[in-house]
C-alpha cells in the first residue's frame, strides 16, 4: 500500500490495494489481459488485479501468481478483507479481455481475451459474487483507473474517448 | 541462461539485426543507422516500456516465429513514425499520409516481413534450423495491449525473457523504430543444441 497519495500502477500480472482515498489505482493498456477493480464503499477499501491468463492448470506457476484469473481473484479478496473490506459489500467492475488479432475463432491464443473474462465471471461465480458493470472484449485497449475516495471506475481508449463504468 | 549461451545469442541476434538493417536499407535506397543493440534479461512485467510505455500510442508489426521454437517479433514505432516509413517505402511525400490505411499498413506488412526473414535466415544458416515467420500483423493500440499478445504466451511457461532489442534510424530522415525479438525459452535452448550443426 502506499504511504501517500498518488496513482499506483498495478502491472501485468500484479494485484494492488489501498485506503487511502486520495490514490488511484491504474491498470494501463490492458489488450487481452483482464482488470478487476473491487470497492467496498463501507470502509473506503479498494482493491484492483492485472490478470494474463485464465486458468494456473495452463501454465507453469513460476513467478507471479496473480497473473492467473484463478489465483489472483482469491488473492485479491482475501487482503482486502485483511484491510477490513467484507465481500458481501463489493462492488465489483470488470474490464479489459479485447482481441487483439483477428484470426480463427477457434484458436484458443487468440481468444485469449474472451477466455480471461469467462474465467473472472466464473471464478466470481463460484465465490457468490456477481459483477456489477462491466466493458470487456472488442478489439481496443483500454486503461482503466480505480478512484479510491469514491470508487468510480473511469475507462480510457487510445484518442481521449472516456467514460465512466 | 549460462554466460556461453548468452555470447551465442548475443553474436547471432547482432548478426541477425545487421542482416535486416541491410536489407532494410536495400528497401528503401536510404543508409541505416544503428543506434543501439542490446540483448538484456527482462521481466515480463517489464515488457511494455521497451515498447515506450504502457499508455503510449504504438503502431507494431507483429510476427511469431514458429518451427522447431517458437518465438515473437514486434517492430514498434510511434504512430508518426509508421506513417514516415509507410510513405518511405510507398514513394509518397513526406507528410502526405494523415492515417494507415489498407496500403500502408499492407507496407509496413512487408517492411514487418523482410526483417524478421532477414533475421530468422541469419538464426537459421547459424543452426541449420528452418525458423518460419508468420505472416506480419500491424497494429495500432496502446503499447500495453500489444505487449499482452506476447506477454499472454510467454507468461504461460517463464516470467522473464532474453529480450533483444535494436534501435535504428534512416540517415536522411528523422525516423526511427525498435525491433524486438522476445525468443520462449525453447527457442534458445534449441538454437543452442544446434548452434555447430550449420
Amino acid at each position: 500500500m502506499a504511504a501517500h497519495g498518488s496513482s499506483i500502477i498495478v502491472g501485468l500480472g500484479e494485484l494492488r490495494t489501498s485506503t487511502l482515498p486520495d490514490d488511484v489505482l491504474v491498470c494501463v493498456g490492458l489488450g487481452s489481459c483482464v482488470a478487476l477493480c473491487a470497492y467496498d464503499a463501507e470502509v473506503q477499501v479498494a482493491g484492483m488485479a492485472h490478470m494474463v491468463l485464465p486458468a494456473s492448470s495452463e501454465g507453469r506457476r513460476v513467478g507471479l501468481e496473480s497473473k492467473f484469473v484463478d489465483l489472483a481473484i482469491p488473492q485479491l479478496l482475501d487482503e482486502m478483507e485483511r484491510l477490513g473490506a467484507l465481500r458481501s459489500r463489493l462492488r465489483l467492475k470488470l474490464t479489459g479481455g479485447a482481441r487483439m488479432i483477428n484470426g480463427p475463432a477457434d484458436d484458443d491464443r487468440q481468444r485469449i481475451g474472451e477466455r480471461n473474462v469467462d474465467a473472472a465471471n466464473a471464478v466470481l461465480c463460484a465465490l457468490g459474487l456477481r459483477v456489477h458493470g462491466d466493458d470487456t472484449g472488442g478489439n481496443r485497449g483500454r486503461t482503466a483507473r480505480l478512484y479510491v475516495a469514491s470508487g468510480k471506475v473511469r475507462i480510457s481508449l487510445i484518442g481521449g474517448d472516456s467514460f465512466e463504468l | 541462461m549460462n554466460e556461453h549461451a548468452l555470447a551465442f545469442w548475443t553474436e547471432v541476434a547482432g548478426r541477425g539485426f545487421r542482416r535486416a538493417m541491410m536489407n532494410l536499407s536495400q528497401l528503401c535506397g536510404e543508409p541505416i543507422n544503428v543506434e543501439s543493440f542490446g540483448l538484456r534479461r527482462v521481466e515480463m512485467t517489464e515488457l511494455p516500456e521497451t515498447m515506450g510505455g504502457a499508455d503510449a500510442e504504438a503502431v507494431g508489426i507483429y510476427i511469431t516465429i514458429s518451427g522447431p521454437a517458437h518465438g515473437h517479433i514486434m517492430l514498434a514505432y510511434d504512430p508518426g513514425m509508421a506513417l514516415g516509413f509507410a510513405e518511405m517505402l510507398l514513394a509518397n511525400p513526406s507528410g502526405s499520409t494523415g492515417r494507415l490505411g489498407d496500403m500502408e499498413r499492407s507496407a509496413l506488412g512487408e517492411l514487418g516481413n523482410i526483417m524478421a526473414s532477414s533475421f530468422l535466415n541469419v538464426l537459421g544458416e547459424s543452426t541449420g534450423l528452418r525458423l518460419l515467420p508468420s505472416p506480419p500483423i500491424v497494429l495500432s493500440d496502446m503499447a500495453g495491449a500489444l505487449s499482452d499478445i506476447i506477454a499472454a504466451d510467454v507468461l504461460l511457461v517463464q516470467d522473464h525473457a532474453f529480450l533483444a532489442q535494436t534501435e535504428f534510424r534512416v540517415a536522411e530522415r528523422s525516423m526511427s523504430g525498435a525491433f524486438i525479438v522476445v525468443p520462449r525459452q525453447d527457442l534458445l535452448e534449441v538454437l543452442l543444441q544446434h548452434r555447430s550443426a550449420a
